[in-house]
């Protein structure tokens, strides 16, 4: 076991069963890479630039630092701001899955957290004081001509619900141009399996149960190949009136999707890809598999 | 209507390609090709082909080749000076026992040149590699080749990252090993040149080093700071270059062949910045050389890359250099005094100024893959044409000339 303490943080590097696991933690979650079977040098090589990376897409796109450029949108107060070529890249693509979700995935809608606290209480907020909000939310008020994004004054973006995938996606392009050995990226539930494992298995990848502790998990994937991600309350909610709110939020009413499943976890091309079909699937509400079974992709649903 | 799976599929590999700040969507070998045409009013023509390829190899290791070739024909100046008579040159050329007399003659005040042709090749090696994550090297072969000349060389470099990625720091040294073979061999030093004797080739060597540190100052602000030192040390003369001898009136009588010191410090510092607005970069740069000849110089450089649309960009560009002269530059020498160790009226050696104005335009075309470039450049260079070190009748001439050189570039480079 390698304990690298000269980082920022520490990672921790383990031998397994013929894979590595290298571990640390970034945007706010537990974060593993498994290699298979390569040198111990290649190894840490490989964790430190899987860290390195992550802590790279937390600094650049975290809202809740005041150093970055979602800082910088965020408090532009209506006027212009230009952005780099990779935020660029992720605007256009948030943009996309906007157009493509008909409205349902809007990275405006983050200032719905202000008035809607999922702390498992019975206070909801008013209709009036989500009405207001809605008036600073929705991607169409949003003036963005690559590369200059401009908000109306009070709105913000989050890109909070595509970040971590993100990470995992270029976490994963960044290994495979250094390595030739198959791997896992995951970051909190999140993540991509590049290949099988060189005997020919898969990977065994445990799902988080959303509705328990953390620590049991649903199942258990058999994966060679793909991002997997998971939507889910993360046993956050309010109830009230025998109704159960889960923090799942309708970007368009402001209100939660009743019905919504506890968890939806979709395999898909890439991790972004499979973040982006879970959340949808969310907000599709008691329809959930239905629009799952539409795009014909692989998924796991707890309700 | 469209899957929702297949519209995100396509703007995922989209979002992907530039993952890491590295093209992983583009192919792996980079090719650049470009195609020089040099024109100096009244004095040489070149032509140059270039090709470079670059291979990554994976793992951040990149192996590259570079071609050049150069076909050029013209005269440059003999470094006789302007005089109050006609001068006579008769120069030797051909080759496969075929030996052609060629004599020429410049009117009164004109400034003598020497005609020549030649074609040089050359080839550049180059691999680079990490090292540790932080740390690259890089090394390089030089070798090229033309009738009287011949250039082998090697360097060494490496580049270190500090963790944020923020600084670079860069270190490197290289040699270079020349042989010069003078047509017919090398004249004796400050020789008449009607008399003097030619015995022989000669080598050239030269050894550099550089350390350097560029910084990322801002999202937007990048700069850079070099400082290089060479020494060369072997055959500095110019084989085919002579020194007017003058008369007490400045009136040129005969000529002796030039010489100069068998070695030579020179240093470098190099200051660049280079700012990028919205979509346009502003590039600036500022460069001081030094050296034990006695020859300083000033460079400043400013381009600026303003974007027309999303596949085309222009760049307009400056240049001002200005040296003075090393200190055994002259216009000529007077009969009778006593030779000097070191003499050389190549015009290179003196004052100069150049100014460079260069227009480029940069473009893609929708059926093609690649970048496309067209760039135009003028340069004017020259000096005091009457220099406070004329003698006696040199005043009445223009000893500096001032020359126009034109320089067309087309380019192309594309990942496959």
């Amino acid at each position: 076991m390698t304990v690298n303490e000269s980082l920022a943080t520490k990672s921790v590097l383990t031998h397994r069963d013929n894979y590595w696991v290298g571990a640390f933690s970034a945007m706010a979650s537990p974060c593993e890479i498994l290699v298979d079977d390569v040198p111990h040098q290649k190894a840490i090589e490989l964790l430190e630039i899987a860290q390195s990376e992550a802590h790279r897409i937390e600094q650049k796109f975290s809202r809740y630092r005041d150093d970055n450029v979602i800082h910088e949108i965020n408090t532009s107060d209506g006027k212009e701001i230009v952005v780099d070529v990779e935020t660029a890249k992720i605007l256009d693509y948030a943009e996309e899955c906007w157009k493509i979700s008909d409205g349902l995935f809007d990275v405006t809608s983050g200032i719905l957290r202000r008035v809607w606290k999922f702390d498992g209480s019975d206070r909801l907020p008013t209709l009036a004081s989500v009405n207001e909000l809605l008036s600073f939310i929705g991607w169409e008020k949003v003036k963005w001509k690559r590369p200059t994004i401009k908000l109306l004054p009070g709105m913000e973006i989050d890109l909070g619900g595509i970040g971590k995938e993100y990470a995992v996606d270029t976490t994963s392009v960044l290994l495979r141009k250094n390595t030739s050995s198959n791997f896992v990226v995951n970051y909190g539930g999140d993540l991509f399996i590049s290949g099988p494992r060189r005997n020919g298995e898969n990977w065994s990848i445990g799902i988080d149960d959303p509705k328990a502790t953390g620590i049991g998990s649903i199942g258990t994937l058999s994966l060679s190949f793909g991002g997997v991600a998971t939507s889910g309350d993360s046993r956050r909610f309010l109830l009230k009136e025998g109704i159960r709110y889960p923090h799942i939020l309708n970007p368009k009413t402001g209100w939660p999707v009743v019905g919504a499943p506890h968890s939806v976890t979709v395999l898909a091309s890439t991790s972004i890809e499979a973040g982006i079909l879970s959340t949808l699937a969310m907000l599709h509400g008691a329809e959930a598999e239905k629009f799952l079974q539409e795009q014909e992709v692989k998924y796991l649903i707890s309700r | 209507m469209q899957l929702i799976k297949n519209r995100l599929r396509i703007a995922t590999c989209s979002l992907l390609a530039i993952a890491g700040g590295a093209a992983a969507a583009d192919g792996d070998t980079q090719l650049d090709a470009a195609m020089l045409f040099y024109f100096e009013d009244g004095r040489t023509d070149v032509f140059e082909p270039v090709l470079n390829l670059k291979h990554d190899l994976g793992n951040d290791q990149s192996i590259g080749v570079k071609f050049v070739v150069d076909a050029i024909t013209g005269s440059s100046p003999n470094g006789a000076t302007p005089t109050n008579h006609p001068q006579t040159f008769t120069s030797t050329s051909g080759s496969q026992g075929e030996v052609r007399k060629r004599v020429e003659v410049f009117n009164a005040g004109e400034t003598p040149v020497r005609m020549f042709q030649d074609n040089r090749i050359s080839v550049d090696l180059n691999y680079d590699r990490p090292l540790t994550r932080l740390l690259k090297g890089e090394i390089t072969g030089h070798i090229s080749a033309e009738k009287d000349y011949v250039s082998r060389g090697t360097t060494l470099s490496f580049t270190q990252d500090t963790p944020d990625r923020l600084t670079t720091f860069s270190v490197g040294g290289g040699a270079n090993f020349d042989v010069v073979e003078p047509t017919g061999g090398k004249p004796e030093p400050l020789k008449n040149s009607d008399s003097t004797n030619h015995f022989g080739n000669a080598n050239k060597d030269e050894y550099d080093g550089m350390i350097g540190i560029t910084r990322i100052l801002s999202r937007r602000w990048l700069m850079q700071l070099n400082f290089s030192r060479s020494r060369d040390k072997g055959y500095l003369t110019e084989p085919y270059k002579i020194v007017s001898i003058l008369d007490q009136t400045g009136s040129q009588i005969y000529y002796r062949m030039e010489n100069r010191p068998d070695n030579r410090t020179h240093q470098n510092v190099l200051l660049s910045s280079a700012y990028e607005f919205t979509d346009d970069v502003i590039h600036f740069s500022y460069r001081y050389y030094w050296d034990d000849w006695g020859i300083r110089s000033n460079t400043v450089e400013m381009k600026y890359r303003y974007e027309l649309s999303e596949a085309s960009y222009l760049e307009p560009q400056f240049r001002y250099y200005k040296q003075t002269a090393a200190t055994f530059f002259v216009s000529g020498i007077i009969d009778g005094t006593t030779l000097p160790q070191f003499a050389s009226s190549d015009y290179r050696l003196g004052n100069l100024q150049t100014t460079t104005y260069a227009l480029k335009y940069g473009f893609q075309l929708e059926d093609l893959d690649g970048d496309f470039n067209i760039r135009a450049e003028y340069m004017r260079q020259g000096d005091d044409p009457h220099p406070g070190n004329a003698i006696g009748v040199q005043k009445n001439y223009d000893l500096f000339p001032a020359v126009n050189v034109f320089i067309i570039t087309a380019g192309y480079s594309v990942n496959f």
